[in-house]
């Protein structure tokens, strides 16, 4: 059984910077796989990491 | 006129569920064994020593812990060769030496150059088609020196594919040949981002067009804490996400033959864990392959190197071993592959 990493916050970054949330596990080696790359970046006032998707295909 | 459009589409609402459940009452009854005598006879093969044998052997630290591309995984993977070899099961003509090799290159930096194993029983009636029966056999080596051993994850699974395919050589030898080919297939890499059963659908040994179904086992061995004082369960995921018919016949071979809890509670579509995603089967379901997945859940040994032989529930293990053939008869034996529909 494939392991996960932990459970991270997900914001899908689009062109307009509309971003939807979700929470998600998902596995660091089929997001290389797949070409995607994580980002990480303090965002808001709670000091709170948030992970941006970006799809580079 | 309001006062006609109302009762119209109410009656035409009303129709349209009554079809709906005649139809998947109708296909729920569709379903049944025609002579469940060989299914028993045959299934009584897969015992708890010789899945206990297969287990220690798989899961014994001379294979350190089986990781992908490492030696021990290799000499494992020759283990379960000169298995398939001296039950006279066949390797593809593709991969004569039942190993599919699988370059470097293709995975992660990390691991060097491995191999999923594969054999197969030739149909009698439907050579041309084929049910997947899979398991991963890799697990994640020696971490901090100490060897992960991964008995539950997954000695369980590919033993139980082991014993499930002697007893479909044995009925093959006694005149209940399959009127499908069934491909055992041992995955590996799984455990670093499925990469055995990915390569496999990108470079099948028999068409995935032909393919009808796949039945992956990991971790079947164990059971969890929701089901302590009440082992007999296994979890179920997919079986009805491609079709209704392939989920309507493992309950099918549940009821006539292990009477286990059929758990879906990791099957549904918020779950958080999403199982679903985290096993071989996934690659398939993403061809549009109907498939299963047979599961015990998670428990506090699941990657460390406590997940040892002493922990396996055999009794349970041969349970479940027994319902996946019962499964695999089924849908290898019917006259027509498990449609897909989901109602």
């Amino acid at each position: 059984m494939l392991k996960y990493v932990n459970q991270i916050l997900i914001y899908i970054y689009t062109p307009e910077y509309l971003v939807t949330f979700k929470v998600l596990r998902l596995n660091k080696a089929i997001l290389t796989r797949n070409k995607i790359q994580l980002y990480n970046e303090k965002i808001n006032s709670y000091n709170m990491f948030i992970y941006y998707l970006i799809c580079l295909r | 006129m309001k006062i006609l459009v109302v009762p119209l589409l109410l009656l035409v609402g009303t129709c349209s569920n009554q079809r709906h459940s005649e139809k998947v009452n109708d296909l729920k009854n569709s379903i049944s064994y025609s002579d469940k005598s060989p299914v028993e006879t045959y299934l009584n093969t897969i015992t708890t020593e010789d899945l206990k044998t297969h287990l220690h052997e798989i899961a014994s630290d001379k294979y350190a812990g089986r990781r992908a591309g490492a030696d021990g995984h290799n000499e494992m993977c020759d283990y379960i060769r000169k298995y398939y070899n001296s039950l006279q099961i066949e390797a593809p003509k593709a991969y004569p030496d039942y190993f599919q090799s699988i370059p470097k290159s293709y995975l992660p930096e990390e691991l060097r150059a491995s191999q999923n194993v594969v054999a197969y029983i030739e149909g009698s009636e439907f050579p041309e088609e084929f049910l997947v029966i899979s398991a991963h056999s890799d697990h994640i080596g020696v971490i901090d020196g100490k060897i992960h051993n991964g008995a539950d994850d997954n000695a369980s699974g590919t033993s139980a594919i082991m014993e499930i395919a002697q007893a479909f050589q044995l009925a093959a030898k006694n005149g209940h040949r399959p009127k499908r080919s069934i491909v055992f297939l041992h995955l590996t890499a799984e455990e670093y981002g499925l990469y055995g059963s990915l390569f496999y659908t990108e470079n099948p040994a028999f068409p995935l067009e032909n393919t009808v179904a796949n039945l992956n086992t990991d971790m079947i061995g164990r059971v969890d804490k929701r089901h302590e004082g009440n082992e007999d369960y296994v979890y179920l995921i997919g079986s009805d996400r491609i079709s209704t018919e392939l989920d309507f016949i493992v309950r099918k071979a549940n009821e006539e033959f292990t009477h286990l809890e059929l758990d879906y509670k990791y099957n549904a579509l918020n779950d958080s864990n999403r199982y679903y995603s985290r096993s071989d089967h996934y690659n398939f379901a993403l061809k549009n392959i109907p498939v299963i997945f047979f599961f015990n859940g998670e428990h506090e040994d699941y990657h460390k190197p406590t997940d040892t032989v002493d922990k396996i529930n055999y009794r349970i293990l041969q349970k479940r071993a027994q319902l996946i053939f019962a499964t695999a008869w089924y849908v290898a034996n019917s006259d027509n592959p498990p449609t897909k529909e989901v109602l």
